[in-house]
This record gives C-alpha cells, structure tokens and sequence, in this order.
C-alpha cells in the first residue's frame, strides 16, 4: 500500500511536471509562436487606439476587485476568468480588437483563448505582458495606488501622446 | 478486498477526483493543447499548477484525517494499523504541495524571465495583493514539513514534544484554506468554494474534539474517583 501510494504521487507530479519542463525545454525558440493565433499590441498602440477612438478597443482586466480597484488600465472592464463562460459577450464580439490582460497575463491569455472559444475573433493581450509591460511603458493607471480616475489617466494619456 | 476497505478507497478517490474533474471542465480545453505551443511563455507550468493545488489540498485533508482517526478507520476497516499509509501519503502529500508553488516560480520566471523562486517560497506579505496569500501558502507548506520532520526525527530527539509539533499539520489545512481563496480561479466559485470550506471546517471542528480529548486525558478526574468514568473491561 505504500509503494502504491508513493507511485501514485510519483505519476501525478510527473504528469503535472511534463507540459511545465516541455514548455522551459522549447524556449526561447518558440517564445512568440501564440502570435500566429492571438492579438498582441504594444502598450503604446494600445493606448494610443484607446485615446483616439480610431478603432473600438475594449480592455478586459481579468484580476480580483482588490486588485482591479487598486489599479487598472483607464475603462478597462473586469470580467474574471471563471465569470468568462456566463458573462454577456455581445458588445466584445462586436469590437475591433478586445485586448485581455492581468498582471503577466497568464490569467489573461486564459480570458483571451476563452473569448476566442466563444466566438470574439478578435481577443488578444499585451505585448510584454500585463500591466506590468503597460506600467514599464511610462502609461498612467486608474485607481487607489495612483489617485487617479479614469477620465483622469485617460486625460494623462492624450496629452503623453501629443 | 471487503466493502469497507472498497468503500474507504472509493471516498479518497471521490475527493481527490471531484476537484481535478471540475478544473479540467472549467479548463475547457483539450488535453494536447498545453502540449503544443500556441500559448505564450510559462502558460503551461501555470495551468498545472492549479491541479497541483487541488491536489494538495485534498491530500492534506485526507492526511489530517489519517492523522486523527487512523486507529478507527483501520479498526473499521479490518487492519492492523494505517500508520504506513499515513507515512506514505505524508511524504507524498508534502511533494505535491511543494510542486505547486514551484510550478508557479516555473510560470513567472519563463513569463518575466527573470528569477521568480524567491519571491514565491520566501513571499513578503505587504509586497502586493497576492503576496500575502502567498506567504498564507507558504506556511501551509512550511507548516506541512515541520510535521513531517517532527514525525521522522522527532521520536529520537524530541519524545514529549514531536506529536505537539507534528500537530501543527492540523492547521495548515485552515490556513491553506485562506490561500486558496485568495488565489484560487475556480475555488472562488460554486460548488469548490464551499466543497473545500467545508473541509476546512471539518479540520478545525476535529481538531477541537482532539484538543478537548487531550485536555481530558491530562487534566480529567483521577481514576477511581467518583467523577472518573467506570473502568472498562
């Protein structure tokens, strides 16, 4: 009974381990290869689209309310991971591109191949990742940590832009 | 193998299987997918991750169960003892719960690429929002192998006092419980949320019953006395 138990546990962390040490071993190479099949905008494009209304962007935060009310990107709408499946996606499939992110993006790109799943064609995540690539860029965020509304980072932007 | 000991063995599976079935439906993807390479860097340690926590959070509640009633269940059961079990799968319970926050070092480090394995096994709790939640797992886990280190050394070096330490796995199922609230996907939605806070509950309620039964048996009327229950045969 003990070896079996072991075993088990042996198998279950190398099932769990094997996609993690596949992904490590095919980098750098294949590193951006989820590009051929997603969207991915600069910071600076994004927020320029955002403050011209060139296109109809819509950002999606897919973080917590704390996180979210702490900062986020001006407008963005939050929509977590989980709420995805139940959540009202008329007006995203009608945008010209729905960007999704959190703060590397790994619940992001989550959100975005869900939205994808669901039909908004056009879903797709920051280029370097997150609002950590959005705040490396020098582009204001709204909320607690800033003191800044939307309309107020988004004020920031236009100007950053001229 | 007789219908008690079927029964037992069905019980462990159903907890651990419910959890892992119900992220892989939410997962909503194929099993080759994570295989491929059409997600972006570090994506794929950090699906696996989520099953790893379920996993070990599951593993330790049926540890601590082992741990509190292992002589009933093997009575129950028809067996001798559980205690090899009950070694085995702490080792096995401590490995998983280890392999899930490196795991997520893995994901952060391959997404930033910089060295993320730091900050997530030594995590600052007033860095940010999840950092605290990370230092709450990190004491689940660090909590987890001082008990198991109580039970491996603790007989030879510490006779009287490696069970108290060793009980100190008690409430890392609590405390694990907090954490993956505040870091959790589909632990924040129905029917995990409350499948995992019952355990929880369940943990500290048994716990309460175990500290009362100690207190008992250290501080209870002395035998023979009136208030003192009748000797058994």
């Amino acid at each position: 009974m003990r070896l079996a138990v072991v075993l088990l546990a042996l198998a279950a962390a190398a099932l769990l381990s094997w996609p993690a040490v596949r992904e490590a071993r095919r980098l750098p190479e294949g590193a951006d290869a989820w590009k051929r099949d997603y969207f991915a905008i600069l910071p600076r494009d994004l927020a320029r689209m955002m403050a011209t209304g060139e296109s109809r962007v819509i950002v999606v935060d897919t973080r917590e309310d704390a996180e979210y009310a702490d900062y986020h990107i001006p407008f963005a709408l939050r929509i977590p991971v989980r709420d995805i499946p139940g959540a009202d996606l008329r007006d995203l499939k009608k945008a010209d591109l729905v960007i999704c992110y959190c703060v590397k993006d790994l619940r992001g790109f989550e959100a975005a191949r869900l939205l994808q799943q669901r039909g908004v064609a056009n879903a797709g995540l920051i280029d370097g990742f997150g609002i950590y690539a959005w705040e490396s860029a020098g582009l204001p965020v709204a909320g607690i940590y800033s003191g800044l509304t939307d309309e107020e980072a988004m004020k920031r932007i236009r100007e950053s832009l001229r | 193998m007789n219908a008690r000991r079927l029964l037992a063995l069905s019980a462990a599976i159903t907890i651990l299987g419910v959890p892992l079935t119900i992220f892989w439906a939410r997962l909503e993807a194929s099993p080759s997918f994570y295989l491929g390479d059409g997600f972006p860097p570090g994506q794929a340690s950090y699906v696996m991750m989520r099953p790893a926590g379920h996993l070990a959070y599951c593993l330790l509640f049926l540890q601590i169960v082992l741990g509190l009633h292992g002589k009933r269940l093997a009575r129950w059961m028809g067996l001798e003892t559980l205690l090899p079990l009950h070694r085995a799968l702490g080792f096995s319970t401590l490995g998983i719960m280890a392999l899930h926050p490196l795991l997520f070092a893995l994901a952060s480090s391959l997404r930033t690429g910089k060295n993320k394995l730091w900050e997530t096994f030594l995590p600052d709790p007033s860095a940010y929002y999840w950092a605290f939640y990370f230092f709450l797992g990190a004491i689940a886990l660090y909590g987890t192998a001082l008990a198991v280190a109580a039970a491996v050394w603790g007989p030879r070096w510490a006779p009287r006092a490696w069970r108290w330490i060793h009980g100190v796995n008690y409430l890392c199922l609590p405390v694990a419980w907090f954490h993956c609230r505040g870091t959790g996907n589909e632990v924040r939605d129905q029917p995990l949320e409350d499948v995992y806070g019952v355990m929880a509950l369940a943990v500290v309620v048994m716990l309460g019953w175990r500290l009362r039964q100690a207190w008992k048996g250290s501080f209870g009327p002395p035998a023979g006395s009136p208030a003192s229950p009748a000797p058994t045969a």
